[in-house]
């Protein structure tokens, strides 16, 4: 089985450190009343820094453990029918980008990060009144609601790129969403077919067609992909879960503790046990019976 | 106990009526079990059809729900499921082993299965087409774009003051979007009751009545106007709009009671204290 990071997996991982940066600064700003200035400041240092050893680490991993028969078959021309899927695959997924850039296909209801994003810019403080009102908070909000971090990554992004809020949060953010939810598939994808190109692209092309579908309904992949691309339950469905069966199937164990903690500063769950973790626990668990009965040798050490 | 197993089962009636995608996961999962020995990673298999018994299944739909922490819908308790993974690989399998097989390699067939397929699928949900009622693209764009003008032109008016608005819903729904410097007298939780788990804030009884007042047609409303301006006369409330449909007397018992003189603003009354 593959354990070797591709592009994909350092996508995926940058995606899990900002959520980590923003979390610390969201913390830092919220419980030591500092302003989302600093927060932001915070916010840049570790992400830069976390990349950077990453990328480090991965360039090193790569010259040491090159895989020399992968980097070949890498490099190997793409056949007639590989082409048409890549064409296919690029169209749909370029047509999603454009679906969501130029109309305004938001689904606002029950949620109020635009708001939140400005207020924190506002006051610069982290949720010194309430979004909604502007006014200071009579009872207060839901410890669990007040250590999500995404308002304050994005009220961090927003004042570092000078990007407007609900620019940021309504057309930025989906497009990284949807391009992240790309790499975790794709994670999947050389899971589930490790030597088959062809097969992989075939996958992708049928998981972007698929997003195009779900978009029918609210609770979909598609829908959170297409309308609601800010939200943390998006994130957590569209990217985190595939990730995590990639990692499961491929037996990454440090990257699925890196996806439940990062459910956890993301999505209002219960103690942090969310939905990666149970979905951890019964993919490991399949995996440990089929090994005791030693099916998974039969299958050539696949789970 | 009874009551969380009746609306988990309502749950999945109105989750798989909605749309078809939970079909096609089942079909796939169907193809998967019949074509067991050709997939490689079984674990996923397995797991998967595990979770989708329990996510059906009333019982333990049930107990998911409470796992979730009730603050979710029904529908949320399906994130557990890899349903565009496995439907997405039983598609693969499908179009590049078992069509291969049984097409005898004629590169028509296979198309011609793939195209069906895909028109197939396209009936199970929608390409991009906004599922929520009332909000058509058009309508929603120039919705907000008139709310904008409107709130641009009012802080045009008040200079660097700072303002405290109550007006319509169709203004204050963006509002705090637009402008955060902008406060208001209750926000998008007094009618949007999703964003009411987000706080634990509760608007005085007089708040909700003077929500109810703008928002009811003329000659409909519930609570006087005398009882809307004396509320706002106590509040720190300093900028009105009031729908253009409201009779001029009401216009008139409110400028008496605030002692200010109206104006319009677009199809607004504007009231400045």
């Amino acid at each position: 089985m593959q354990k070797r990071d591709s592009f994909a997996d350092i996508m995926i991982l940058i995606f899990m450190m900002a959520i980590g940066a923003a979390e610390a600064a969201h913390l830092f700003g919220a419980f030591f009343h500092r302003p989302v200035s600093v927060c932001s400041m915070i916010f840049a240092v570790l992400l830069v820094m976390s990349a950077a050893v990453l990328l480090c680490l991965w360039i090193f991993r790569r010259r040491k453990f090159v895989d020399r028969e992968a980097a070949c078959n890498a490099k190997r021309t793409f056949s007639k029918s590989e082409r048409l899927l890549l064409l296919l695959f690029s169209a749909l997924v370029f047509s999603q980008i454009l679906f969501m850039l130029i109309g305004k296909n938001v689904y606002i209801r029950g949620d109020m990060t635009v708001e939140t994003v400005r207020s924190f810019l506002q006051t610069d403080g982290v949720y010194r009144v309430n979004p909604l009102t502007g006014r200071p908070y009579a009872e207060g909000l839901p410890s669990r609601i007040q250590i999500l971090c995404l308002p304050t990554l994005y009220a961090a992004v927003s004042s570092i790129f000078h990007i407007s809020p609900d620019v940021l949060v309504l057309y930025v953010i989906p497009v990284i969403t949807l391009l992240c939810c790309y790499g975790a598939y794709g994670c999947l994808a050389a899971a589930l077919f490790p030597e088959n190109r062809y097969r992989k692209l075939c996958f992708l092309t049928a998981v972007a067609f698929l997003i195009w579908i779900g978009s029918y309904g609210y609770g979909m992949d598609g829908f959170g992909l297409i309308f609601t691309g800010w939200r943390g339950v998006t994130m957590r469905n569209a990217v985190l879960i595939p990730y995590v069966v990639s990692c499961c199937l491929r037996r990454k164990y440090f990257c699925l503790l890196l996806c439940v903690l990062a459910e956890a500063c993301i999505v209002w769950t219960l103690y942090g046990m969310g939905v990666c973790l149970p979905v951890i626990l019964g993919m490991l668990l399949v995996c440990r019976l089929r090994r005791g009965a030693g099916k998974e040798a039969a299958d050539g050490g696949a789970c | 106990m009874a009551e969380l197993v009746r609306n988990a089962w309502a749950g999945w009636r109105s989750f798989a009526g909605a749309g078809k995608l939970p079909a096609a996961l089942l079909i796939s999962l169907l193809f998967l079990w019949i074509y067991y020995k050709r997939v490689k990673q079984k674990g996923l298999l397995i797991y998967t059809t595990a979770a989708v018994i329990c996510c059906i299944l009333p019982v333990t739909a049930a107990l998911l729900e409470l796992y979730q922490t009730r603050f979710y819908d029904y529908k949320w308790i399906w994130s557990l499921v890899p349903m565009t993974a496995v439907t997405g690989l039983a598609i693969t399998l499908f179009l590049t082993d078992f069509l291969q097989e049984f097409s005898g390699g004629s590169g028509k067939r296979q198309a011609a299965a793939a195209a069906l397929l895909a028109a197939g699928l396209v009936l199970c949900g929608g390409m991009g087409s906004k599922p929520w009622e009332g909000c058509g693209r058009q309508a929603e764009v120039q919705e907000r774009q008139k709310a904008e003008e409107i709130l641009e032109e009012l802080q045009e008016r008040l200079q660097e003051k700072q303002i405290c608005l109550w007006a319509p819903r169709e203004l204050l729904e963006y509002t705090r979007a637009y402008d955060a410097g902008i406060l208001l007298l209750y926000g998008r939780d007094m009618w949007d009751t999703d964003l009411t788990a987000y706080s634990y804030e509760v608007y005085p009884g007089g708040f909700r009545d003077l929500y109810l007042w703008m928002e009811a047609a003329p000659g409909t409303e519930t609570v006087p106007a005398s009882y809307c301006a004396q509320t706002l006369a106590a509040s720190e409330v300093n900028c009105i709009l009031l729908p253009g449909d409201k009779p001029a007397e009401t216009i008139q018992d409110f400028e008496d009671m605030l002692g200010v003189q109206a104006e319009t603003l677009g199809e607004y009354y504007l009231l400045i204290r």
